[in-house]
């Protein structure tokens, strides 16, 4: 088995992170992506999407529940 | 619907190692009865903006640690003003407190910045807009009034820390390896002038006395209180100057270590200090060794005489050099900061400053690395290199010409040659961290299999990386210095440090994998179960 499967099957804290002490912030992707103002309206409208349909599963989880806590009384 | 709880403040910046001020100003805010949320600034603005949207808090307060930030705050702060947001907008930070006429005029989102230590202003600041008071009058304050900068009484520093709450800490600890890590503060303040560091400036430009220091027993109570709430196993003290000079720095330092040995920190934790290197002398580095420190950082930067002059270090080469001897000699991992090119660079002080980075890390025993002295607001240099007609750039991305303008174009080629090297995720901080990583597996986890194979390979791999990059930087300059402005061979040097990645990776893990069983028993035993961490035994 390879040490990582290994780390990963046993204690999955100890997989390789390689973050340094010293080391400074990384920057966020919408710094990164300053430069290209295309690429970063790509870039919104994909977080704006995956947003939208983390909210819409939420509520469609919620209305269910409270379809099932409805049933239940 | 589920009603979103109500937020006095939301304080937005990074969230690496914890970001401590913005911590202690959540405390003291929460011991005022408001409410607050921390947002790391690398969070998308959509989705800031949605968290803020429907609370409104009565202020939005932005942490400014790196000035070349201040766009991208600002940017952020235009899109919440955009899609609604209405609160009181304040920023904070080392910048904003030395420069707030160009932080006021640079980002007119703003209403306010809080200057110098910022607990006490912005607990009156929120209590004032809660009151519908007039905040103008909070002290402390800067901001625009019909155009002018008006700038109210300074508030004093805090007189005893010992007086602010621990900080407030609501994200999960990091980690380094398996074992949680978070920074703690033993003291505020440096009693030095370094011409580069704004630090000392901050605290000697606001009212009270500029270094204070924690009791011994109060950083102990929080540190076993992080052991209780997250298991913490390292620590990491990010005091501007860890406060160990003269006798009372030493009689403090010796009261520190005794209580860690009898709170069974000494057995349970090990805990990294940034100092200067004059500090450094074998007997009291040993007690505190055994105490539990296990990583020294020093601000070295420079290895030439001219170089610390400049940066107006009050030490010597050869005092840095008496001091990374000695930390090598008593077994404690040391890392450094390091500015090779600064405003008084040659192509000879470049390759004097590789000389001495030979001398200190040419054997492997930490990666080599090294930047650029930028001239940040609030530095005596800054200052200096305006009056010589010599700063450049602008306010967020300072910059300065070399007296050997050959040394401008030189210094573009090599930052990009150097990124596969230093760089965020570069193969020096990967060595860097996996240095770290084993130093403190090794003081943790007695009974560890494989440790000394381990680290003669670490070290040689270390050696060649470090011993490839010196090279690197000695042949370009000289070539360069005698006109081969020839671009560096990128390709090469990226091949090289994808290959030495991929070598410690693999050296890594088999070390890591031989010992998981160990290190899985040393992580599980939950901290929160009991005061402090159950001693280890294998």
């Amino acid at each position: 088995m390879p040490p990582e499967d290994k780390i990963a099957e046993i204690s999955p804290n100890w997989l390789l992170q390689f973050r340094c002490l010293a080391t400074d912030p990384a920057v966020p992707w919408w710094f990164e992506v300053e430069e290209d103002p295309a690429l970063q309206r790509q870039m919104i409208a994909v977080h704006l999407e995956a947003t939208a349909n983390a909210y819409r599963a939420l509520a469609d989880g919620a209305a269910k529940a409270a379809a099932l806590a409805a049933g239940k009384r | 619907m589920v009603l979103e709880r109500a937020c006095d403040v939301a304080l937005i910046g990074y969230q690496d190692q914890g970001n401590l001020g913005m911590g202690y100003l959540a405390a003291v805010l929460r011991e005022h009865g408001r409410t607050v949320e921390m947002i790391d600034i690398r969070d998308s603005p959509e989705s800031i903006a949605a968290r803020l949207i429907s609370r409104q808090p009565l202020v939005v307060g932005f942490s400014l640690i790196f000035q070349y930030f201040l766009p991208q705050y600002r940017k952020l702060a235009a899109f919440l003003r955009q899609v609604g947001i209405r609160s009181h907008f304040t920023i904070g930070g080392h910048y904003p407190s030395l420069c707030h006429d160009e932080t006021l005029r640079g980002f007119p989102e703003l209403d306010s910045v809080v200057r110098y230590e910022g607990e006490q202003t912005l607990a009156e600041l929120v209590d004032r807009l809660a009151a519908e008071d007039d905040w103008r009058k909070t002290s402390g304050i800067a901001y625009l009034g019909d155009g002018q900068i008006i700038v109210t009484e300074p508030r004093a520093l805090v007189p005893d820390l010992d007086t602010l709450p621990f900080p407030y800490r609501p994200k999960t600890a990091e980690r380094i390896g398996g074992f949680s890590s978070l920074p703690v503060l033993a003291s505020r303040g440096c009693a030095r002038r370094c011409s580069f560091c704004s630090i000392h400036t901050f605290y000697r430009t606001a009212p009270g006395k500029v270094v204070r220091v924690r009791k011994p027993a109060k950083v102990v109570e929080e540190m076993l209180e992080l052991q209780r709430q997250y298991g913490v196993r390292i620590f990491l003290f990010q005091d501007d100057d860890f406060p160990l000079w003269g006798n009372a720095g030493r009689r403090w330092a010796l009261e520190l270590a005794d209580r860690f040995h009898a709170s069974e920190l000494a057995r349970t934790s090990v805990w990294k200090i940034s100092c200067r290197g004059e500090y450094v002398e074998p007997e009291l580095f040993s007690l505190l060794r055994d105490a539990g420190l296990f990583l020294v950082y020093m601000g070295i930067e420079s290895g030439v005489e001219q170089g610390l002059k400049i940066l107006h270090k009050e030490m010597t080469a050869e005092e840095n050099l008496a001091a990374v001897r000695t930390l090598k000699e008593i077994g404690l991992l040391f890392s450094y900061g390091f500015m090779l090119f600064d405003p008084s660079s040659t192509f000879d002080s470049v390759r004097e400053n590789l000389g001495f980075l030979r001398k200190i890390v040419g054997d492997g025993s930490a990666a080599a690395t090294f930047c650029r002295m930028l001239p940040y607001g609030g530095t005596p240099i800054r200052d200096l290199l305006l009056r010589e007609g010599r700063l450049r750039g602008d306010l967020t991305h300072p910059d300065y010409d070399f007296l050997d303008v050959r040394l401008n174009r030189y210094h573009a080629l090599l930052s990009q040659a150097v990124q596969p090297w230093i760089h965020n995720f570069g193969l020096s901080n990967e060595l860097n961290y996996a240095w770290d990583e084993f130093t403190a597996v090794r003081r943790l986890v007695p009974g560890i299999t494989g440790s000394l194979a381990y680290e003669s390979s670490l070290r040689a791999l270390t050696r060649e990386s470090n011993l490839r990059l010196f090279e690197l930087v000695e042949d370009s300059s000289i070539a360069f210095e005698h006109g081969d402005e020839g671009p560096i061979d990128n390709h090469a040097v990226r091949t090289y440090c994808d290959q030495a990645r991929g070598r410690l990776e693999g050296m890594r893990n088999q070390f890591i994998a031989d010992n998981i069983h160990f290190l899985d028993q040393a992580v599980n035993p939950d901290c929160a179960q009991g005061p402090v961490m159950a001693p280890q035994v294998h």
